[in-house]
Parts: C-alpha cells; sequence; structure tokens
C-alpha cells in the first residue's frame, strides 16, 4: 500500500525528515503497525515513535487513533503534541 | 467567517473594524491577542519559531469555529495565527468574536482559544541566544480545554 508520511517539529528535526512516500507492507495497515515498522530503522526511529509515548497520528489531516486503519494514497502524519496560541 | 495563517503581522483594530462594518446586529466584540512573551521555559529568549501542518490547520481552525457556532449565538469570528519567526513582543494570535450579546462573544472567544491551543497542529520552538527548545504541551493548557467538553 502506497502512503505519504509526514513529520513535524520536535519528530521531524529529530528523523532528519518531514515527508516521504513508502510502499507500506500488506500487515502494515494502522498506526500500531507503522509505529513498529518505522521502529526497525533504528534506535532514533524507535525512540522518536515510542519513548516519547505523546506522539500523535492523524490520517488525511483527520486526526485518528494508532487502530484506525489506511487506505491506498492515504496522507499520515505524525506528530507531537500540538503547542500553538 | 475567516480563518488566516500568514507570516505577516496584523492589525487587531483594523481587522475588527473591517469584520464589524458588514453587520447591523452586532452587540458585542470581543479581541484576544496572544504575543510573545520574553520569559522562556529555559530563560529570556529572543524569539519563537511557530511550524504548522498545512491544510490540516487551516481545517482544524475551521472546525472549531463551526463548534462554536453550534454552541454559542454568533454573527462572524475571525482567528488569525501567525507562522515563521516572531520576536519577543509581537503578537503570535488574535480571535475576534462578534454577537449580539456579550456572554456568547467572551466565552466563545474563550473556548476558541483553548480549543486552539490544544487541537490545532501549530508548534512554537523557543530561540534562545545559545540554544532552541520546542515548547512542550502543557497540562494546564488540556485542562482548559477539557472543562469545556464538561460543561
Amino acid at each position: 500500500m502506497n502512503v505519504t508520511l509526514k513529520y513535524f517539529a520536535s519528530l521531524r528535526e529529530k528523523l532528519n525528515l518531514s515527508e516521504e512516500k513508502v510502499d507500506l507492507p500488506e500487515h502494515v495497515t494502522n498506526g500500531e503497525q507503522l509505529k513498529e515498522f518505522l521502529s526497525q530503522r533504528g534506535s532514533v526511529w524507535q525512540d522518536s515513535l515510542n519513548n516519547s509515548g505523546t506522539i500523535q497520528i492523524a490520517i488525511n489531516q483527520i486526526r485518528c487513533t494508532w487502530h484506525d486503519s489506511f487506505a491506498e494514497n492515504d496522507e499520515i502524519a505524525l506528530f507531537p503534541p500540538v503547542t500553538g496560541g | 467567517m475567516s480563518v488566516r495563517i500568514q507570516t505577516n503581522s496584523f492589525d487587531l483594530g483594523i481587522e475588527t473594524q473591517q469584520l464589524r462594518s458588514s453587520y447591523q446586529q452586532v452587540g458585542a466584540v470581543v479581541g484576544f491577542i496572544g504575543t510573545v512573551r520574553e520569559q522562556g521555559s529555559q530563560g529570556t529568549l529572543t524569539h519563537l519559531e511557530v511550524e504548522f501542518y498545512p491544510g490540516m490547520t487551516e481545517k482544524s481552525m475551521k472546525d472549531l469555529e463551526i463548534q462554536a457556532r453550534e454552541r454559542w449565538s454568533l454573527i462572524d469570528v475571525l482567528m488569525i495565527h501567525r507562522t515563521g519567526k516572531l520576536a519577543v513582543q509581537e503578537d503570535i494570535v488574535c480571535v475576534v468574536v462578534l454577537s449580539e450579546h456579550r456572554k456568547d462573544a467572551f466565552e466563545a472567544a474563550q473556548y476558541l482559544m483553548d480549543a486552539l491551543k490544544s487541537t490545532v497542529p501549530f508548534w512554537k520552538k523557543e530561540i534562545y541566544l545559545d540554544k532552541e527548545k520546542w515548547v512542550e504541551g502543557k497540562q494546564s493548557d488540556e485542562q482548559a480545554f477539557l472543562r469545556w467538553k464538561n460543561n
């Protein structure tokens, strides 16, 4: 499944990446599985995505849970808690 | 209805004047400005940098206005949030609410700011002379927003 991944703020800086297109393996269909999949890239990814514990997820620019499913061509964003205003 | 994200500064007076000019029935105008404080979490900062999520940020702000309109009787709403580099004392955000009666405008303005701080994708980074630090989400901001959900 082809998706676009976007990273913001402190997460973007830690990963040194703001956006990428990824062809996800068949078994990766929700946020939980995506976190596990990306964590295999190394300790920086693992620490940033799991140890923080507070990373949030949006699918197609709508906030969702880690258990909501993705579809082909979805835009999936991962980011830390918001701090505007 | 208007939601704007911009790097340029804004003038609350001019914005409010323009917003009011098309309505005869306005009886209450509430305006709020959030500004850059000198005191950061690590001492005296030089400026802030504000990042957002193009598309989702605008949509989230519009959703807040829809929610506010369901809850209070409002004539119009304006929300402006700046992004990029903002020096100490500069304006970051403003909310203007027009209604017939003050209670609606006061409460809606506070709701919009509380909800914006807890839900809209903006991230602030504090820049100091010798370091920088991303602002962390505050429990007190979350509490301020939750109180609207529970009432």
